[in-house]
């Protein structure tokens, strides 16, 4: 790397967490595969999601449907799907590069957690599930999960940031770890 | 790599799909007798509709369930528009309260209402006012507070058949309905001729393009 970039490393540590999302979305992402895996991961969420919210069938018709009440859970399943998308190809990253030292309980605890939430949020119509199989304690689960779907997606949009700028942090921290003690 | 996961997503998406709708598309189970549009109506099913309809639509739904009211305000308006005011395809209700525990109080106070032909009224009313699930809006109080906004219902002879719970056992019947097709969802729907013949289980919040589908399908087949 040049002296310039070098520069550029040192003065991004005032702005470090802007920059480190930034730097770190570019560091992955200018790897098409990441942007195939992320774009994989996205889709394959937004059609588990449209299949359990309702707006996607296949029976008797192939028909995607938006109707009036659906239409904010529909924008944050997209939100999420996004987020889902670039924190999964993120990781899958730091898999593949296991040089970078990120502790494995980030990983966990963010990104995981934030995946299994995200997830959740479809629970709501697989209430006919826990009532037939824990009878009034699933009555009471699935009438928790549907009616919280809303702050439940928040929560989950809130947690896949956090994941998102957590790994931002630690995988642009290591490259300027490795960079400093490779320019030694 | 890429074909492992387009593979992935193939099998997420047909073992999902599958399990929600061609599941349903099953053969009825033989235990069930006969559920023609007489005998529904005679069992005291509330419905809407031509009694000579070819078509008949039973609406298992609960009046908990938020995606049962989605299809109370979306679809069913076009269905009871295009096929039911035509003579078309007549609709019945019958219940399957698995939402949350009040929502046998609920059917039970809907079923009461049928005996005094206020059934939809009472329905619809049920519908508009939804909120959360078990958060008290349907308790025994508000559903009697409900009944009381339909104009010309007899408050005190809904009130001796709430009370009594005269259609416990109606409800329950309803249920093993549904569970004998192996319908555990709320909305689940039964397409069939109306002398109960050629069934055909739709399941969720469908839009009125599939209820379309299916419904044109039976009428050209006749």
């Amino acid at each position: 790397m040049t002296n310039k970039k070098k520069t550029s490393f040192t003065s991004s540590s005032s702005s470090k967490g802007r920059t480190a999302l930034i730097l770190s979305f570019k560091i992955v992402f200018s790897n098409l595969i990441y942007i195939i895996f992320a774009a994989i991961s996205a889709v394959i969420f937004w059609i588990i999601s449209c299949i359990f919210e309702q707006l996607l069938f296949f029976y008797p018709i192939v028909v995607f449907y938006l109707p009036d009440d659906a239409v904010l859970g529909f924008i944050l399943t997209n939100i999420i799907a996004i987020l889902l998308g670039i924190v999964i190809s993120m990781n899958i990253y730091v898999f593949r590069h296991s040089k970078i030292k990120i502790r494995s309980t980030s990983l966990l605890s963010g990104s995981s957690m934030s995946i299994l939430s995200s997830l959740c949020v479809s629970c709501s119509s697989l209430g006919f599930f826990l009532v037939s199989t824990l009878g009034a304690v699933g009555v009471t689960a699935s009438a928790f999960v549907s009616n919280y779907q809303t702050p439940l997606r928040l929560m989950s949009i809130a947690l896949l940031i956090w994941a998102y700028y957590s790994i931002s942090n630690k995988l642009t921290k290591s490259c300027m770890k490795d960079y400093l003690n490779s320019s030694k | 790599m890429i074909c492992v996961a387009s593979l992935a997503v193939f099998v997420i998406v047909m073992t999902i799909s599958s399990h929600y709708t061609n599941a349903y598309a099953q053969e009825p189970n033989e235990q069930i007798k006969d559920l023609s549009l007489q005998d529904l109506i005679q069992n005291g099913s509330a419905f809407q509709g031509n009694v000579s309809a070819p078509i008949t639509i039973i609406d298992f739904s609960d009046f908990q369930c938020y995606l049962c009211n989605r299809f109370v305000k979306n679809t069913e308006p076009l269905i009871n528009q295009t096929y039911i005011q035509t003579g078309k395809v007549a609709l019945v209700f019958a219940h399957l309260p698995n939402r949350g525990l009040d929502s046998l109080n609920a059917a039970l106070a809907a079923q009461c209402t049928n005996d005094q032909k206020k059934f939809w009224r009472f329905h619809n009313l049920l519908y508009s006012n939804q909120k959360a699930i078990d958060s008290g809006w349907v308790s025994k109080e508000n559903l009697r507070n409900f009944a009381l906004r339909i104009p010309g219902l007899d408050i005190k002879q809904f009130d001796s058949c709430f009370d009594s719970e005269k259609y416990k056992s109606f409800v329950q019947k309803n249920i093993d309905l549904a569970l004998s097709f192996g319908l555990k969802e709320t909305p689940s729907f039964m397409v069939e001729n109306s002398n109960g013949s050629n069934q055909e289980m739709l399941s969720g919040a469908l839009p009125f393009e599939s209820f379309k589908a299916v419904v044109e399908k039976k009428i050209s087949a006749g």
